[in-house]
């Protein structure tokens, strides 16, 4: 359903995503992976035509087998809201803090369906109820700052869905909630996504999250995607160096994840992210990785059986297999 | 909402109440017998004493403010010692041209600031941006006593398009009212306009990069059709502010243009009383304008509540 190859976005000389391909199949939800400065919201707000206004997009996005790239500017405005909901990181500065939240979900509405005020507002008040928010009939005459931070997402995900799109585009959206809170809504797009069929790329830099939400998993350091699989082979049987420090590093739900993590502390990945356009040639993991080869100064090949593939010239070990896979 | 109207009702009448005593205050401050000031020095003793008895010069300054007080709610202030006219009477007729001239300068000139100001937002990154935003600079920069001679020396002398100065009332001719108004409003405009054309473009620059114009985007609006629709009240409150601090330069401004272009207002009738030594019509005019400020002040409050949301409800909760 959602096709990416050869995607690449550049913020003036920088490129800050290079990708040959990425695939979500209709229904599916793919976790898209990283820490800050990845790419990985540059790559999911290009594919929604929302990316910064010095950014360039280049390559192709095909949704549903239609081209994305090079639509004009109120043709993609239709895409969005009709096949294609986006919901972001900070649910408060999302929402207008000066029009009332019905409205603001009325809108999505009213954009793309004749209808009147009257029924865009019941349609409202069933989609807020839809999303699980009680009392729908008195939230939509709220302002934004008098609902809780879990109520302003929820609204933002009734508005995203309000015209059942085909692919919903979630960035970080549990980042800037309580963790109280973040598991409703979790569990909210994981049955909004089955009950409807509704694709999701769910954008995160926590994989014990992504575990939870999606079947797949694409990790993303310096703008490429290093490996992508099912999500329980990936976290499972990590290949690419990166994925195995991603891994180690995760607190919490992550830690689970590998099993050589059990009872151990996460380890820090050494270094930092390289600032934009800073990122070594060949690998861009070059210089934080701990086990380089000379080969790692050209760009890795993409390698891997089956669905699950990763870019490393010295993978780690494959279950069951002791030998280094230096010579793949 | 209610409650806050009334507070700030409150603060305008107290602010009101402060404002004429330093009026009443100020003017007793100065040195030498307001009743030599008001006849001239060269005026004969038995003169002055009777214009001193006349205006109850002898009573305590209290008794004087209250009765000043009282004649202003009345609508009693007495009559000019110079021409003969009845002041109050006199402000009430030229009070409508005054505010006339005022409001319809703020409007037009907020129309145009942001109009202007949202477009070289927009363009902030290329060539029109920065020509907006020198032609804004050069707004500021020329006196607005000059924009009027310009203007009449262009339009009315040389076109002959539109009257050089002068007046019709409202009620007797409202076409020639409207023209006689043009050029004045015109004038007062470019100062405020431009100053505002910046303010404008500055809050709308950091707006453009607010969250919720992206969500309004993500719902299927384009960038420009997000901002109208979202973007124009969140700019608005910033814009107000400044609206709020430019109303007393306007007001300066409005007497400026009411001398360059002859038009009996408020301006004008303060200037004469002046040059007059008038100093009871002086007191009366002054008062009056700080009124005006005041009262704009107190709706420009209230547009803010109506404005943001948030503001309403921190203010009804302190």
């Amino acid at each position: 359903m959602l096709e990416i190859r050869d995607l690449s976005v550049r913020i003036g000389r920088h490129q800050v995503v290079a990708i040959d391909e990425l695939t979500l199949a209709s229904g599916d939800r793919m976790g898209l992976v990283g820490e800050s400065g990845s790419g990985k919201t540059m790559t999911a707000m290009s594919i929604a035509g929302l990316q910064p206004r010095t950014a360039t997009v280049s390559g192709s996005i095909r949704l549903n087998g239609r081209e994305l790239l090079g639509l004009d500017p109120a043709a993609m405005a239709e895409v969005r809201g009709t096949d294609l909901g986006v919901i972001f990181q900070d649910p408060l500065r999302a929402l207008n803090p000066t029009m009332r939240v019905g409205k603001q979900v009325g809108e999505a509405i009213r954009l793309h369906q004749r209808v009147s005020r009257r029924t865009a507002r019941e349609q409202t008040v069933e989609l807020l109820t839809r999303v699980g928010l009680d009392d729908a009939g008195r939230l939509v005459g709220r302002y934004p700052h008098q609902l809780s931070g879990g109520q302003r997402q929820r609204v933002l995900i009734a508005t995203a869905i309000a015209c059942e799109p085909i692919l919903l585009i979630a960035d970080e959206p549990t980042t800037a909630l309580d963790v109280t809170v973040q598991q409703g809504i979790l569990d909210l797009l994981v049955e909004l996504s089955t009950e409807q069929g509704m694709g999701l790329l769910f954008v995160s830099h926590d994989l014990g999250v992504v575990r939870t939400v999606t079947s797949s998993i694409s990790v993303m350091y310096g703008g490429h995607i290093a490996e992508t699989g099912p999500v329980e082979s990936v976290i499972q049987q990590p290949r690419h160096r990166y994925t195995e420090a991603l891994i180690a590093a995760s607190p919490g739900r992550g830690e689970r994840a590998g099993p050589a993590q059990h009872g151990r502390r996460f380890r820090v990945i050494e270094g930092t992210v390289p600032p934009l356009g800073s990122f070594p040639s060949g690998c861009p993991f070059r210089g934080r990785c701990g086990h380089e080869v000379p080969d790692c100064a050209m760009a890795p090949p993409k390698t891997g059986p089956g669905p699950h593939v990763f870019r490393c010239w010295n993978p780690t070990a494959p279950a069951g297999d002791e030998v280094d896979a230096r010579t793949h | 909402m209610g409650r806050i109207a009334l507070r700030s009702f409150a603060v305008l009448l107290g602010s009101a109440l402060v404002g004429s005593l330093l009026v009443f205050g100020l003017l007793r401050l100065l040195r030498g017998d307001i009743a030599w000031v008001i006849a001239g020095q060269d005026a004969p003793v038995e003169a002055v004493q009777e214009l001193r008895d006349e205006l109850g010069l002898d009573r305590p300054w209290f008794v004087q403010y209250v009765d000043w007080l009282g004649g202003l709610v009345r609508g009693d202030l007495g009559q000019s010692y110079a021409s003969g006219y009845d002041i109050a009477e006199q402000i009430r007729i030229r009070m409508g041209l005054t505010l006339s001239l005022a409001v319809l300068s703020l409007l037009l000139s907020l129309a145009f600031a942001i109009a202007v100001g949202t477009y070289a937002a927009l363009h902030s990154g290329d060539g029109r941006g920065r020509a907006l935003d020198l032609t804004a600079q050069l707004g500021i920069s020329i006196p607005t006593f000059w924009i009027g001679m310009l203007l009449i020396s262009f339009i009315s002398i040389r076109m002959g398009w539109l009257p050089a100065g002068g007046y019709v009332s409202w009620r007797e001719d409202p076409v020639g009212a409207i023209r006689s108004l043009i050029l004045p409003v015109l004038t007062l405009s470019v100062h405020l306009g431009a100053v505002l054309t910046r303010y404008v473009r500055s809050a709308m620059l950091d707006i453009l990069n607010e969250d919720y114009i992206r969500s309004a985007m993500a719902k299927g609006r384009t960038f420009g059709s997000a901002v109208a629709t979202h973007g124009i009240r969140n700019g608005a409150v910033p814009v107000l502010t400044v609206g709020v601090l430019a109303l007393g330069s306007l007001l300066t401004g409005v007497a400026v243009v009411e001398v360059v272009f002859s038009l009996p207002g408020l301006g004008r009738m303060l200037l004469d009383a002046v040059l007059s030594r008038e100093v009871i019509v002086v007191q009366s005019l002054v008062f009056i304008f700080i009124l005006m400020i005041l009262v704009l002040n107190f709706l420009m409050d209230l547009a803010y509540g109506l404005l943001d949301p948030r503001i309403r409800d921190k203010r009804s909760v302190a």
